[in-house]
Order: structure tokens, then sequence, then C-alpha cells
């Protein structure tokens, strides 16, 4: 979307999308797993894979509409097609590498999150560490 | 033993070496299945002797509740005891293997069919307070609505069952249920476990009857009053014991009860012996019209054996079917066009000692959708053949040595995805992984490595195990439904105000927010409206929003104080036709002016993923970046077009029923891949 915002001359949008919005994005995603890791249910093995929908204000703000819990993953069109596998397959290695062998701790944690990620996933929270990102 | 422990653990050492931790599978040590236990072992000791109070479920053929264990008196070393103990269970467990190669030879044992009897009427009492369906859910239920409806406990249990069973039971209600259980009792022959059916007329002649006007069944239990049966009753509301099968339905007139013995489907059959329904699935038949290609047809079977009919060649390709009987395809569904299952290595034997092995190659099923309701049953006609019940018997008999094979491949890498929303990108990343896919009809199974579903219903997480990965957490509904949300920011980062301060929370992306179903909250909406109205003249664009549809739906956009006086308060003509209750759920400062892209300048929403990995023993999540999805007209915003949603929302439902089929994604990339 970047790229797109630049053709049309945008370039000072193009940035903004680059530095700004990730980063709002991210943040919100904090803001919300702090308020919610109270009140989820903890077990070993839970996990979801969230789709969170976002708008963008003309004041280049962030505004969280809703969270999904079932994301649609069909491949729709090409965009999709290139975006969505890349999106569960990394989740998935990403739900494997996480478990520990051992079920009460976290296993190697550090190890594997020392490799780069799958897809583009990037670490936000990290409890273990007490690490969240934006702090 | 080691000499350190006290006598009791010591002796809970002895119980938990001697054995493996085997699953329900009864005395096959080489499974290797290793689901923890449900209960721990409680011992308690009486003068002497050991009380079993508490038994693991898994190893309740190994020793019985309430079982006296001889610790010992002074005369006789403790050690000793447990010894004999121990080979005397150890006996007792090759007696049930032996039942084991019985069954694989076409015969079951009393001993072992007894057992079976025992775990099917316990196995219902684990369902013991399920809801029957949604109204009677708890509010506060933590765990996934898992509803069981009086057919739907029985099915419930025998798929739980199911490799004990030896069969896979078909998802119609009682009255297949009762079609495959042929053996009529009288009342006095009953036996804890076996099925009484309700044959009765519906009330209202808006339901639909059901076939030989089978409407209920319970499981008889005898207990104290000998009537006692364990079922769901509609009006009850859940799960439960009833101390009596006769009961007065609300919605329906007794005819007569049908007392039917257990022992068929002990015996490993469950197939129609109803002239009138077959009850067989598209598999079947699919498998039938195969032919002589298909891998099922096994040509070196001798033709003879079993008494087949040598002019339907049909007949032929039924017998040879070495698969688990599966469950109907929702006709609806087009059943002929099959995905392809691949089920590994499975060397399946038929019980008339002709191998098909199946190694390596994908084998076409039809498939269900996965449904947990019982629907009344759907007749598929069959057009030729008369179906022998004996002969198809024998063939699902055989169908335990591939469930058997599957329960040989180690649970924790098997797994489970529903046939719904993007599960080929998922089977795509577990398979090259080297985990096996379990059969779509397994959706009731809880021996599963990882499930992925859609919804958190298809879940039991009361069977849920610790490590088991299972999509979704049982309560996301804290942050996945806009009041559930919009209450967790508040509480936690509200907390330092107080009073009508609370409603704000205060980061910008979480737009001002009202709930309506909060009085406090109405107030304060009516209130910033007037001060909008006060300071602009005209009030501020709103948006309503029910708190958990999704792709859209139910949402408005408006302004002015009438629609939102309506909108918050309902409008009372007096005539019950027009009058509009108040709306449940919340409302927005609408965003009038969003950023816009494209040259004409439209609306778009940004989709993003949050993947919680893991959240015991801590929190670990990760986020990845989506895609734009945009309208299709131009953005504007005006009095007039706020209720057209092909401007205002950008939910691909809605854009994906504009005439304009043409609309774009954009991936939105971080700023490291670009």
């Amino acid at each position: 979307m970047a790229v797109l915002l630049e053709q049309q001359g945008n370039v000072e949008g193009a940035n903004l999308l680059r530095n700004h919005i990730d980063d709002q994005i991210m943040k919100c995603m904090v803001d919300v797993l702090t308020s919610a890791v109270s009140k989820l249910s903890r077990k070993h093995g839970y996990f979801d894979l969230l789709g969170f929908d976002f708008m963008i204000s003309n004041a280049n703000e962030v505004v969280l509409l809703e969270v999904n819990t079932n994301p649609a993953l069909s491949l729709d069109n090409q965009c999709l097609a290139n975006l969505l596998p890349g999106v569960v397959d990394g989740a998935l290695q990403l739900i494997l590498d996480s478990q520990g062998p051992d079920r009460t701790t976290d296993g190697d944690l550090d190890g594997f999150l020392s490799h780069s990620l799958p897809s583009s996933y990037q670490l936000i929270y990290n409890e273990a560490k007490g690490w969240k990102y934006g702090n | 033993m080691n000499d350190e422990k006290s006598p009791i653990s010591a002796m809970l050492d002895t119980y938990s070496n001697s054995g493996d931790n085997s699953s329900s599978s009864i005395g096959d040590s080489s499974s290797s299945s290793s689901s923890t236990s449900k209960n721990g072992v409680e011992v308690i000791i009486t003068c002497g002797t050991c009380q079993i109070d508490v038994v693991e479920e898994e190893t309740s053929f190994f020793v019985k509740k309430g079982e006296m264990l001889v610790i010992g008196n002074e005369n006789v070393n403790l050690q000793d005891s447990f010894k004999k103990f121990r080979n005397q269970k150890l006996k007792e467990r090759q007696i049930l293997k032996q039942c084991k190669v019985e069954i694989s030879q076409g015969k079951r044992s009393d001993i072992y069919k007894n057992a079976l009897r025992q775990k099917f009427i316990d196995g219902c009492k684990k369902y013991l307070g399920v809801p029957y369906a949604e109204r009677f859910k708890a509010p506060e239920a933590e765990i996934a609505p898992l509803y069981l409806d009086c057919c739907g406990l029985v099915r419930q249990v025998v798929q739980d069952l199911q490799e004990d069973f030896g069969f896979v039971i078909g998802k119609w209600n009682q009255c297949y249920q009762m079609d495959t259980l042929p053996i009529k009792l009288e009342r006095h022959q009953l036996k804890p476990g076996d099925l009484i059916f309700y044959e009765g007329i519906y009330n209202s002649n808006r339901s639909k009857p059901q076939k030989h006007n089978n409407v209920h069944v319970e499981v008889y239990l005898g207990g104290e009053t000998g009537d006692g049966t364990i079922g769901s009753r509609y009006h009850k509301g859940c799960v439960s014991i009833f101390p009596s099968f006769e009961f007065k339905s609300t919605t329906w007139d007794l005819v007569q009860y049908h007392f039917r013995s257990l022992d068929s489907w002990l015996d490993g059959a469950c197939v129609s012996c109803c002239d009138e329904h077959p009850w067989l699935s598209d598999s079947l038949s699919i498998m039938a019209a195969a032919g002589k290609r298909s891998i099922f047809n096994d040509d070196d079977e001798d033709v003879s054996a079993g008494g087949l009919d040598e002019d339907t060649n049909e007949s032929n390709a039924e017998e040879n079917c070495n698969v688990p009987a599966v469950d109907d395809v929702n006709p609806a569904v087009d059943s002929i066009n099959t995905d392809p299952v691949s089920i590994g290595n499975i060397d399946a034997t038929s019980a008339d000692n002709a191998n098909v092995s199946i190694s390596g190659q994908s084998i076409e099923l039809s498939t269900p959708s996965s449904r947990l309701s019982s629907s009344p049953a759907r007749m598929k006609p069959r057009a030729s053949n008369k179906i022998n019940a004996s002969k198809v018997r024998r063939s699902v008999s055989t169908s335990l040595d591939s469930i058997d094979s599957l329960a040989k491949i180690n649970p924790p890498h098997t797994y489970y995805v529903s046939k719904s929303n993007g599960w080929k990108l998922v089977k795509e990343a577990m398979d090259k992984r080297g985990w096996q896919q379990l059969p779509f009809e397994y959706q009731f199974s809880s021996r599963f490595g990882l499930k992925w579903v859609e919804r958190r219903s298809q879940i039991d997480y009361r069977a849920h195990t610790p490590g088991q990965l299972v999509n979704h957490i049982p309560n996301n509904d804290f942050i996945t439904t806009k009041l559930g949300l919009l209450n967790a920011l508040r509480d936690t980062f509200c907390k330092q105000s107080s009073g009508a301060a609370n409603l704000h929370v205060h980061a910008p992306w979480v737009p001002e927010s009202y709930r309506l179903d909060v009085s406090s909250d109405v107030s304060a909406l009516l209130a910033a409206e007037c001060k909008l109205v006060d300071e602009n003249g005209k009030g501020g664009v709103w948006i309503y929003k029910p708190s958990c549809n999704n792709r859209g739906r139910g949402i408005k956009v408006f302004a002015g104080k009438d629609m939102l006086d309506e909108i918050c308060n309902g409008k009372n003509t007096g005539n019950p036709e027009t009058t509009i209750a108040p709306l449940k759920g919340l409302v927005q400062r609408y965003i009038e002016q969003p950023m816009l892209i494209g040259a004409e300048g439209y609306k778009f929403d940004l989709r993003c993923y949050l993947l919680v990995a893991r959240n015991d023993p801590s929190y670990l999540a990760f986020y990845h970046p989506g895609y734009c999805r945009m309208t299709l007209k131009p953005y504007s915003c005006t009095l007039d077009n706020l209720h057209d949603t092909t401007i205002h929302l950008t939910n691909a439902s809605i854009q994906k029923k504009d005439p304009l089929v043409s609309w774009t994604y954009i991936i939105h990339h971080t700023s490291s891949v670009l």
C-alpha cells in the first residue's frame, strides 16, 4: 500500500504508513492483550489467530473497529493468495515452536525467537520476559 | 518400590508402572496414545485394606471403583501383597487382550461387552449438566458451549468410545439410533445402558413428524427406583439423571415406549435393520459405484464368502470397504466432488482375510459438513439393491481395524481441521510438517494433537488435556465481541477515573463509545449529542454496531437526535406492529473523514492479524500485517447517503454484493518488507 501511495505522489503518506501506522497498530494490539490477559482462560494448548480491523482517520490516527475470532482465510483474489498462506503457515510454525517440551515452562523461547520469524510476523508480547512492544 | 516412600505412594507407583498409561483402547499395550488421566487416584485406608475410591478412566479395566485391595496384615509382607494384586491385574489384562483378539476375529466376549456397557454409562454421566440448547447455557459459563439434546448425548458418548465400539456412529438422530438397535426388550429385561425410545406425536403441527414417530431417547440406568435414566430433556434444560423414564413432555404426546438392547452396538454392529430406511452414507454408494478399478474393490476376495448376490457388483464393492462408516453428507452440498483425505499408511485387514493396503494413496471420501445439532434425518433413497443388513454388518465391523490403525498413529502428531474457512491452508502447513490429518468425521473426537475449527462451540473444552493445541481460547469473547472489547479496555485503562469519565478509554485507537445497555452510558451519549448540537448546530454522525454480529450485519450509520433517541430508547408507537425496541450494542462517534486512497478517494479498512501463539504459562503474541479492503464507491458523507452501506462499510461481504465486482485488495506491508 505504501507503494501505491508513492505512485500517487504521496511520498509523505508512504513514509507515514511505514513508520507510524504499524507502530500504532502494534501498540493497540498490546493494549488489547494487556486488558485481556487477566480475563482469558489460560491453558497449555490454547491459541488464537485473530483478525483486527482498523480504520485510519484523516488525522492519521489508527482506530480499532473490531476483533474477529474467525478471520476470513479464503483466497478470493491474487492479493490474498499471496498473503494468506504465509499467515497460516507462519502461525502454525510459531505455535508449534513455542510449545516447550515441558508443559510447565516456556521451552526454548529465546532460542526460537532469536531466529528470524516466519512470514512477516513480529513479536509484540512476551510475558515471560515482561516485554511488550512500545514499552 | 522405593522404601523411603509411604506405602500408599509406593502402591501408586506400582500401579502406574505396571501398565502403560493406555487410552480407552482396552488392554492394548502397543497403543502409543498418552492422554493424561482425568481423575487422580485417591486411596483411603481403612483397617489395613485399601479401598479404591476414584479411578482413572483409562484404568477402569484395571481396577474398579470400590474395589477393596488387601494391603496386608501383620503376617503378610506388604510388598508381596502388592505383587499378588499386580499379578492378578495383569492376568485380567491378558484376558482383555484376548478379548481384543477375538474382536478382530469377529467375536466379542461377554467380559468385553459388559465392560463396554459400563463405559457407555460412565461416558453419559460425563456430560451431566451440559445444556440442551443454547438458550439454556448459563451466561457466565466459561467452557465452550457444547449442547446435547437427547440423541446428541447418545451420539456423543458413542463417538467418544468409537474405538471400543468399533464403528463410527452416524450423525442422524434417535430414529436412526433405534433402527440400528434391532433387539427389542420387554420392560423387565432392561439392563443399565440399554436405550429407551419414545414414540410420540408432536403437539404442534408445525413440527415435522419423525420417522416411526420417534421423538426422544434416554439411556436406562435403573438406579434406586428401578426406573432411572440419564438423558437430555428439553424441559429440564440439561443432561440429567431422572428418577423415572416416564415423564410428560411439553412438546409431544406419548404413544408408546420402545425398549432396545445395547447389545447390537456392543457387538460392534451399527447398521440399519429397518427395511424402510437404510441410513447409508454417500461414501458407501460412491464406492459402490466405483466398481472394479476402485481401490476398495478387492479382486482377490472370494465372492461367495458371506453369501453375496452375484448379480450385484455393487454389493461386492460395499463388502470390501475397509474404511470407517462415514456420516452422511448434507444433501445440499455436492457430495460427489470430494477432496482427498490422505490417511497415510494403513494396513486394513478385512474379516475375510483380504488385504487391502492403502499406503501413501489418497482416499476419496465424501465429507460431512461439521454440525453438532441433530436434525431430523434425511432419507437418501437407494435406487437399486435392497441392503442385506448382515452383509453390510460384516463390512462395518472390519472398520475396527482401520480405526485401530489411526489410533496407533501417535496422537500428538495428528490434527483435525474442519472443512471450512481456510482449511486447505492449514492442511498444507500441517502436512508438510509431517502431521497426520484425521478424517473429517472425527469432529467429535477429543483425541488429537491439534484442532483447527471455526467456532469455539466445535471444541469440547471439557475433554481438553493440556498440550492439545486448539484454536480458539474458550472465552475469547472478552475481546472478540464489541461490548466485551470495550469493557476490557475500560477496565484496564480507566481505573483511575470514576463516574462518567470512566467511559472514555484514553488511547487514540479506541473511538468515543457508548454501551446501550448501560443507562449511564446512554445518558452520556445523549448529552454528548446535545453538546455537539450546541457547538455546530447539527449534532454528530454516529454509528451503531450490534455487539456480536459480523460481516457488517446490523450496522447503522445515522445522525439526528430523533434517530439517536429511537436507537437508545426505542420507539413506542402504541402499536405492537410498529413499535421498535431499543437496540443493544454500542454506539460510537462515526469517523466522518477517514483517510482515503485512490484517485477518486475510496474509504478502506485495514485487516491485520494478531496471533496468540500460547498463553500458558505465559503469553506470546505476534503481529502480522494484512490487507486493505476498499469500498467500491468513492467516499462522501452526506446526510442523505448515511444508509448506503456500500459507501460506508468496507466489509468484504457487503462490497461483494455490489454489482461492480472488481474490488481491490492491497497488501499492507511492514516497513521492513518494503
